[in-house]
């Protein structure tokens, strides 16, 4: 076969912080999760599974974050999704028993309940509630390649004062991918692209191959890089860099002209929850008579106005196949300019979060299967391939030194370092600086000292959440974000004053391990 | 045309709902308006991790203001802003005041920026009782500070010393590699990041 004039590397990041509670009977954030299986990544494996079935050659690059493995894998949490899968279905069969009758929500209602109760059958009798395993095959087949990301998903850019944290996050997170799929993963994802000069020695150190980075993480590396962000290319020590493409990112994140914003596509926020009265959600919903999403929307965006349209499926997955049509043809374009220019075949990284596909944008499953399936059926200008495979194919890599870079707002550190944030870092860089003083001063602790440092490690982890800074900054679930902030930061001070008096509370350390159980292989020796 | 419902329980179009705890990517490049986008009821929001019976008396007690260190912490906020955070015991400021003599009454606290390449510094008047700074550098720079006392007179005492910390370049660099000889199409630039319409997630 020819050679074609791209190679599409197209990246999915799968994360959310870690938020278990066992001390209540259920928790308002544990719905985040809820959610994700329900609309991401569940009808993403169903995808998945019917591209493989229908013969479609389809290949991906996926980052699982260990907090996401870990809450994958909770016997609490998956319990808790039963139940959450049980009220969302009832609450769409009184939908259902709701809009009898009536031509445009009846229809929508049968949709909903349809889809919840496949979910379960996915998730009973398909998956028999193991998401890692449909994971690991697809991995296993080289459908998908999978990758992890730091142990908490720590801001890392800002970790430059205390280097052992950096490299603990980095270590922890590549063991537990060890722990989960049975090696240590070859590809990284930096949490929100975030690099730093030094980065790069630690994931090679860690035995990493390749990470992604935003545009002008490659754009304004020194020296400049000739053929741009179409092209991998590598740092000094080794690690291969993937930037990635403005136009791709552009056209399905924009907020001006993305796809996701199309006016047939569904609208986020009309969701009953917030539009039916209380007495009528109330039976199926609790976190004490909070208005939340359910899911369950009947609106499409219609315009830049609050009169919404009724939703019409048919129409939005109409759109969303236009929409797969539209980017293979503009990657088709994209590649053949590029192809003439370069004098080689692109490269083209196109870095997404996985949470866009299904919960942000209710078609984004939809519209990705559309496009595997198109560009299995169209390889002859643009080609899929994993990040392992294109650097495979690669002659010689240019060397590079990239400078500080995020793909977070304005493109550096100021999501994460600004007045509703700023405040964290003198705590979290002295927690930092004291989990060095205890290691160094217990190379080779056992018992109830090792279980201690290592809660201490995980404490650490879970307050340097990259996810604290940024629901402060965004100023939605500030009290919960502040709370688990100071908690693991308070908690791990204590733990630290009783290490060093040598008084440790066995229980009360057992009740802290219980509740906050990330990482169980957890070893506070990485940290150096 | 609007379609007309025959539902039972009215939908209710009029009412802007609370929006979702988190933004969507369409959305979070926007910067915030400064407005909490969900209202909850007290206390709800902090019951599931202060209801901890391990931590739950942890949750009354505020994180300390500092941790009795002497020190100054720089960090890059992006090309031309740095963040500087800072804690110095009570007994450090008096021994610095104390070398100021006479000329203590009327000092001031300042940031003294340091640009590593160059031999220029500059100060920054800081407020009283602050704790941390946000101040304007040049980009692709190493810059470290030092925050002290400055005299009426000029004469700096100078109390703590921070890391060193260099600001990335915000454009393509100047430097090219012989054998990658640049495209000038495909490495020129992108939109500055700076921008609020780059699409950046």
């Amino acid at each position: 076969m020819n050679s074609p004039k791209a190679f599409l590397c197209l990246v999915l990041h799968g994360h959310l912080p870690f938020i278990r509670h066992a001390e209540v009977p259920e928790c308002l954030e544990e719905d985040w999760f809820f959610e994700a299986l329900t609309e991401v990544y569940l009808p993403l494996l169903e995808v998945f599974q019917r591209l493989k079935q229908d013969g479609v050659g389809f290949k991906l690059g996926l980052s699982l974050s260990p907090p996401l493995i870990a809450m994958m894998t909770d016997p609490l949490l998956l319990s808790r999704y039963g139940r959450y899968l049980e009220n969302l279905i009832r609450l769409s069969e009184s939908e259902c028993r709701r809009t009898t009758g009536d031509p445009c929500f009846a229809p929508l209602a049968a949709m909903y309940r349809e889809r919840f109760l496949r979910t379960r059958e996915l998730w009973n009798q398909v998956y028999h509630r193991d998401l890692l395993e449909p994971f690991r095959q697809f991995h296993r087949t080289g459908h998908l390649e999978l990758m992890t990301t730091a142990a908490t998903h720590g801001f890392l850019p800002l970790m430059e004062v205390c280097p052992a944290a950096l490299r603990a996050q980095v270590e922890a997170g590549c063991r537990s991918f060890e722990k989960a799929f049975g090696s240590r993963p070859a590809g990284f994802w930096l949490p929100e692209c975030g690099y730093t000069p030094g980065v790069d020695s630690v994931l090679s150190d860690a035995g990493i191959r390749y990470t992604f980075l935003e545009t002008h993480g490659v754009l304004h590396a020194t020296p400049r890089p000739k053929f741009g962000v179409y092209a991998p290319v590598k740092s000094s020590s080794g690690l291969f860099l993937f930037g990635r493409d403005p136009e791709t990112a552009r056209q399905v994140w924009s907020s001006v002209d993305g796809y996701p914003g199309d006016f047939w596509y569904r609208d986020f926020y009309r969701d009953v929850g917030f539009d039916l009265p209380e007495e009528t959600l109330r039976p199926f919903r609790n976190h004490g008579g909070l208005r939340v999403a359910t899911g369950i929307k009947y609106f499409r965006i219609t315009g830049r106005t609050e009169a919404k349209e009724p939703y019409q499926p048919a129409a939005a997955l109409g759109r969303a196949q236009e929409h797969a049509g539209n980017f293979l043809f503009n990657r088709e374009r994209q590649a053949e300019r590029l192809c003439q220019v370069m004098g080689q075949p692109a490269l083209i990284t196109a870095m997404y979060d996985a949470e866009l596909f299904g919960h942000w944008w209710f078609e984004g499953p939809a519209w990705l299967e559309h496009l595997l399936r198109k560009f299995d059926a169209n390889r002859s200008v643009v080609r899929l391939q994993t990040s392992g495979e294109v650097l495979a194919g690669s002659g010689r890599i240019q060397t590079l030194a990239p400078h500080l870079s995020t793909w977070g707002w304005k493109g550096y550190n100021e999501m994460w370092l600004q007045e509703t944030n700023a405040w964290i870092y003198r705590h979290l860089h002295r927690a930092c600086w004291r989990m060095s003083e205890l290691v160094s001063a217990n190379p080779a602790a056992g018992g109830v000292r090792e279980r201690a440092l290592t809660q201490c490690l995980r404490e650490l982890f879970l307050a340097q959440s990259s996810d604290w800074a940024f629901i402060l900054a965004q100023r939605t679930a500030c009290q919960y974000a502040q709370s688990r902030l100071e908690k693991h930061l308070k908690v791990f001070t204590r733990l630290y004053e009783q290490i060093q008096s040598g008084n440790i509370d066995p229980s009360w350390l057992a009740a802290v391990e219980e509740q906050d159980n990330l990482l169980p292989s957890l070893d506070y020796r990485i940290y150096r | 045309m609007r379609s007309q419902s025959r539902s039972k329980v009215t939908l209710k179009p009029g009412k802007r709902p609370s929006k979702s705890r988190r933004k969507t990517p369409l959305q979070r490049n926007r910067p915030r308006k400064g407005k909490r986008l969900v209202k909850r009821p007290p206390g709800v929001w902090g019951t599931s991790v202060s209801a901890n019976p391990a931590t739950e008396r942890m949750a009354f007690t505020p994180l300390p203001s500092s941790y009795g260190h002497n020190l100054i912490v720089l960090q890059p906020r992006d090309p031309r802003w740095l963040h500087a955070y800072w804690e110095l015991t009570p007994a450090h400021v008096a021994q610095g005041r104390a070398k100021l003599g006479a000329e203590e009454g009327a000092a001031v606290w300042i940031l003294r920026v340091y640009e590593e390449e160059s031999p220029r510094w500059f100060d920054v008047d800081l407020s009283p009782g602050a704790s941390d700074w946000t101040l304007q550098v040049e980009s692709d720079r190493t810059w470290l500070v030092e925050i002290g006392l400055r005299a009426l007179s000029g004469r700096f005492v100078p109390l703590a010393r921070s890391n060193r910390v260099r600001t990335p370049p915000d454009r393509p660099s100047e430097r090219i590699d012989p054998e990658w000889g640049p495209i000038d199409s495909l490495s020129a630039g992108w939109p500055s990041p700076s921008s609020e319409e780059n699409p950046a997630r």
